[in-house]
């Protein structure tokens, strides 16, 4: 009973020892501040855009960043400020659900091929090595492609080629878990091989899942833009890397319209590294007392 | 050493055997109709059967599969559907400049990307490793085709000083391989930098100082060459993340390499074309990760220490099995 | 402390950098201010085998936007193909500046009857392969153009089996039935000439990367993805072309297509975004060469998808749409309101009534049909001009209570369902190849299987009887009344007709304007 009590103690000064460092870290704070506000844009897009994203004004097209438009408005008189602003909403979207569904499924698989080792580990092995042997475009577009354009292809285009690198990652670490003796000792007093995976070898290897998922993130949202960039994505929601390629025939007169959403793209995708860097080196189990 | 070679080039073929299947898979799948694409909006039903009859469209999936396959072995890759010439040709016509182009990128990545590095480590919390680090976290955020147009702009309509295409000379090659590498300079930066930093705090490099070594032969002898390992292998990765990323900038920059061929022919429903480039990447990627391992086992001593022990315990196991009495 | 200030500046100098360059504001974007020659009133009318100006130049340079798949001349559709083909085939008659016929690799024609035309042949003419040009070649190509999808609309009224060679130097061209468009088509760069002996040693692939022809150039090497060399070919019948050799550059992107054009990279570029014109009519090295062009753009309905096979329902969406905005915002002036399912500059064109802009009409007429809570499925492949006027209309649709639907996918599926009659309305265009009226309505016989399916006896009875109507003021009477039926039936919604440009250097002469978009660069003089 109190065993419980002192695990479960345990663990939370732990997270808050993983908190206490990561606020010391200024960058990873500013990563953090970064991030929040692109989430709170994304949840109030309604209230922060002054116009509707597909509102079109035909008597202002083109108008460079001024006070009524401040990122300007593209060919057809829409505000790019709101775009950008409802774009954040789709690319957090496809990134985080994408991620989670690589990231789950990584997860798995890395874990089982990681634990039980032997044919199962090198059979899954190889199949990461064939998805790995594919260059990650190539294999994006051609999922894209086979399954039709549109955003949810592309999250599962995104989320299958991602899923490889995630398997690796915790395969690796379970590999590593897995030899602790700890797990010895639960295994010889008759634990589940279940239960196992769940309390002993989960926990230890969530740390660099964090890590690699919070850099997949960044990975995705790129991932994405460059997919809607090429054309495979939906064309009539206000994507940034869509709003880059049809912007790209007015580069020499109009830049501000591919400027300021390629900055969003860099921004959001800069948060997420300095968090993440942030979150590895407070999550660093050298530093561990 | 040669068994372990021999035994990855085994461990290759499954792989590569897979990519096809897989590849072929997904081609299958994919909507659009090749013959009615070469044939053009046109042509009547039944001229679109009849071709499609020519070309083995209907015959069931394992068919086609198997007929690939042994194509494919014989070195035959196909011919492209919409060009009609063979597969392999133009493949390697554009094969060279995508190399080339991963190349100077890797070149260019490692030239700038090791030293900066080592000069972060060494200087850290500088100036200097500062800006170095914001650089490249700013590199490792940038989507390349974003960063491609922004240097045309800049560099070629706003300043004039460089062709926005094309590839005819040393010129030609700036903008592209820097807004290819960006990504990989910024990484190896890092991964050298983190990775400098681990080796410097080592105790063995304490011993070094301690001996009254050079800080010149501590760093460049002990410490760097200890840090190479992580850093072969980011090397190795950013290279294949450079392939990728010339797939998108090589239709920015009109570059005729093997990127834009895929995606032309992905788009075309070129299946020849596709499957043959896939497959060629897919070689050369795996005969990459082989020469890295090599190189990564070569450099780091614990595992080549491994091998050398593993020669003399069998020696070993010779000499004792020799002494055994009768 | 220090790397937080380090970032943020890092980050204000790049945003300054980028705003900076970004501040232009607005820029007025009015009529293209290029020359606009069309065909007919150049002062500088030469025709082909004039003498040569004194100024010659090296090389021509020549940026097109796509690599072609086969220069082979009845085996593709792809118009940036045909623009270096035209350097290495010639046709039997060509169209010079006043419309009228001349002889190019004919000296004679005539037609004897409906169904034959007596072509005689100019002598001493060679193929790039050495082989002498004759009755032959004319037989064989003929056969090849009937035979071809491509061509077979042009073309598919030849009688291959009795058309036949007089001697070597004379055809007796057969035809199944009246076809009025014959010489214009044999006056194209579709009713090229090509060689039949290569033809039948390379097979047609190999033809298509040898492009062997009887015109001043001959290709030399494709350099794959990149471009395509051609020299003079010194067996020529007539007079050299101004330059000894000649590159074809393929740029895929329109940026750089332009900036290679001003910076003096490329001698030409064809395809040129819309953006560009004035800057390249404007330039100091630059010339814009623009006119109207043979291609009309429509809003294309399936006539037999309820609920559009109601005519009221079509109606309702022609007045649902502002065409003049529409074209305004999408076009930015490079493109003028449809005012007729035809090009002016295609005979029988006739300027109709428009359609005006009612919402309110629009409402009623749905409401008359029945028709509530109306959702348009409008399919589109990654087009920009495509995905923008979905973007327009959606707005304009909205105001009159229709909900638009965009179904994007790629070119293959695209095609596919279009085919398969799967498309309920859809953003076309239609290009004649030849200002002829068989040309430009080419997605209206009842044999097409795009997603159109009027179904409607009446259009094929009109298009054959002007088919075959050799007397000119018939036909545009013929047609005429064809177009008046348009009008009636709300089939499509009429558009814009396209303006066509490419760009130059200033140095180029004797080059006009063609509403094909498929100049003949053998004319090229420099000054």
């Amino acid at each position: 009973m109190s065993e419980n009590i002192q695990i479960q103690a345990r663990k939370r000064s732990q997270f808050i020892e993983v908190w206490r460092r990561l606020c010391r870290n200024r960058l990873a704070v500013l990563g953090m501040i970064l991030l929040v506000v692109i989430v709170l844009v994304a949840i109030f897009a309604d209230v922060i855009a002054p116009y509707p994203y597909d509102f079109q004004d035909y008597s202002s097209v083109f108008l460079g960043p001024c006070l009524q438009h401040p990122f300007g408005t593209d060919n057809f008189g829409r505000d790019i400020f709101s775009r950008v602003v409802y774009g954040t909403r789709i690319s957090l979207r496809i990134a985080f659900i994408s991620l989670a569904g690589s990231a789950l499924v990584g997860c798995i698989v890395g874990a089982i091929a990681g634990f039980f080792g032997g044919i199962i580990d090198a059979i899954i092995m190889r199949f990461c090595d064939i998805m790995m042997a594919i260059p990650r475009m190539v294999m994006a577009i051609s999922i894209a492609t086979t399954l039709g354009p549109g955003l949810t292809n592309a999250m599962i285009a995104i989320a299958i080629s991602s899923v490889p690198n995630f398997a690796r990652v915790v395969r690796a670490s379970t590999l590593t878990v897995k030899d602790q003796e700890y797990v010895e000792a639960a295994q010889s007093i008759g634990c589940s091989t279940a239960r196992i995976i769940r309390k002993y070898i989960f926990p230890n290897i969530l740390a660099p899942i964090i890590v690699q998922a919070t850099l997949g993130v960044g990975t995705a949202i790129i991932l994405a833009a460059s997919l809607s960039f090429l054309g495979l994505g939906d064309p009539l929601v206000p994507e940034w890397g869509a709003m880059v390629s049809a912007a790209r025939s007015y580069i020499r007169d109009y830049p501000h319209m591919i400027a300021f959403p390629g900055l969003a793209i860099m921004l959001s995708v800069l948060s997420l590294n300095l968090f993440g860097d942030g979150l590895r080196d407070a999550l660093d189990p050298k530093l561990k007392k | 050493m040669s068994k372990f070679i021999i035994k990855r080039i085994l461990v290759m073929i499954p792989v590569l055997l897979g990519v096809t299947f897989v590849i072929f898979t997904m081609m299958y799948f994919t909507d659009g109709n090749p013959a009615q694409l070469i044939l053009g909006d046109m042509a009547t039903e039944e001229q679109i059967h009849e071709l499609e009859e020519e070309m083995g469209l209907n015959d069931p999936f394992f068919t086609r599969y198997l007929n690939y396959l042994s194509d494919l072995l014989h070195g035959d890759l196909g011919t492209s559907y919409v060009t009609g010439q063979p597969v392999a040709k133009e493949i390697m016509d554009r094969l060279p400049v995508t190399v080339r182009i991963s190349f100077c990128c890797m070149i260019f990545a490692v030239a700038v990307g090791i030293p900066a590095g080592i000069l972060s480590a060494v200087k850290q919390y500088s100036i200097l490793d500062n800006l170095s680090m914001v650089l490249a976290l700013v590199g490792i955020s940038l989507p390349n085709f974003w960063l491609a147009l922004m240097l045309v702009l800049v560099f070629s309509v706003g300043l004039g000083l460089l062709p926005p295409s094309g590839l005819y000379g040393f010129k030609y090659y700036i903008l592209p391989v820097v807004s290819i590498s960006a990504s990989a300079v910024a990484t190896i930066t890092r991964m050298t930098r983190s990775s400098m930093l681990e080796v410097i705090r080592a105790d063995y490099i304490r011993t070094a100082r301690a001996k009254g070594q050079s800080e010149n032969v501590v760093i460049f002898r002990h410490a760097l060459l200890n840090a190479l390992i992580p850093i072969i292998t980011v090397v190795g990765l950013q290279f294949a993340t450079t392939l990728s990323g010339t797939v998108v900038n090589e239709q920015i920059f009109a570059i005729p390499g093997l990127g834009k061929l895929m995606v032309d022919a992905i788009k075309a429903r070129n299946y020849p074309v596709v499957q043959g480039g896939v497959f060629v990447l897919a070689f050369i990627f795996s005969i990459l990760n082989l020469v890295i391992d090599l190189i990564y086992a070569f450099v780091d001593p614990r595992i080549r220490s491994q091998y050398v022990r593993k020669k003399n315990k069998r020696q070993a196991e010779t000499d004792n099995r020799k002494e055994v009495p009768a | 402390m220090k790397k937080t200030v380090s970032l943020i500046l890092a980050l204000v100098l790049m945003f300054t950098l980028f705003a900076g360059c970004g501040s232009q504001g607005q820029s007025e974007q009015g009529e293209p201010a290029g020359q606009t020659q069309p065909a007919g009133e150049s002062e500088q009318s030469e025709q082909k085998g004039e003498t040569a100006q004194t100024v010659t130049k090296d090389n021509l340079v020549v940026a097109v936007s796509s690599e072609p798949g086969s220069l082979a001349p009845y085996s593709h559709n792809n118009q940036q193909a045909f623009i270096p083909a035209t350097l290495v085939y010639e046709s039997l008659i060509v169209k010079d500046d006043n419309g009228e016929y001349q002889p190019c690799l004919a000296t004679e024609w005539s037609f004897t009857d409906d169904v034959t035309l007596e072509v005689t042949l100019r002598e001493g003419v060679k193929f790039h392969d050495g082989t002498d040009f004759t009755a032959e070649d004319v037989v064989y190509s003929l056969g090849l153009m009937q035979a071809s999808s491509f061509t077979s609309n042009l073309f598919g009224c030849i009688d291959t089996e009795n058309t036949v060679a007089d001697g070597d130097y004379k055809v007796i061209i057969k035809l199944q039935y009246p076809f009025a468009a014959l010489l214009e088509a044999l006056a194209s760069y579709r009713g090229v000439m090509i060689s039949k002996d290569s033809y039948e040693s390379l097979g047609e692939e190999g033809y298509g990367h040898a492009a062997i022809g009887t015109g001043p150039l001959m290709l030399d090497e494709w350099v794959s993805g990149d471009r395509l060399e051609f020299v003079q070919f010194d067996d020529y019948w007539g007079e050299p072309t101004a330059f000894h050799s000649a590159t074809v550059r393929f740029i895929t992107e329109a940026a750089s297509r332009t900036i290679e054009l001003e910076t003096g990279g490329v001698d030409l570029a064809f395809d040129l975004q819309t953006t560009d014109w004035d800057r390249i009519a404007n330039g100091s090295d630059t010339q814009l060469i623009s006119g109207d062009s043979q291609k009309t753009t429509f809003l294309m309905i399936n006539c037999s998808k309820a609920p559009y096979d109601n005519e009221l329902v079509r109606k309702a969406l022609a007045y649902a749409t502002d065409v003049d905005s529409l074209v305004n915002v999408v076009y930015q002036g490079a493109a003028s309101v449809a005012d007729c399912w035809m090009a002016p500059s295609i005979i029988g064109y006739k300027s109709e009534e428009q359609i005006p802009y009612d919402v309110e009409k629009a409402k009623e007429l749905l409401a008359e049909a029945g028709v509530t809570d109306l959702t348009v499925k409008f399919g589109s492949y990654e087009n920009a001009t495509n995905l923008a006027v979905a973007e327009v209309l959606e707005s304009m649709w909205g105001a009159a209570g229709i909900k638009l639907e965009l179904a994007v996918t790629d070119l293959a599926t695209y095609t596919a369902d279009n085919n398969a009659g799967e498309l309920e309305v859809s953003y076309m265009n239609t290009a004649a190849t030849i200002p002829d009226p068989t040309a430009a309505l080419l997605v209206w016989p009842l044999s097409r299987t795009i997603s159109l399916r009027h179904n409607d006896q009446t259009i094929q009875d009109y298009l054959d009887k002007g088919s075959q109507e050799y007397d000119s003021e018939a036909r545009v009477a013929i047609y005429n009344e064809l177009m008046d039926y348009f009008n009636e039936k709300y089939y499509t919604i009429p558009i814009a007709f396209e303006k066509g440009a490419f760009g130059a250097s200033k140095s180029i002469t004797n080059l006009p304007y063609y509403p094909s978009n498929v100049p003949d660069l053998t004319r090229i003089q420099f000054e």
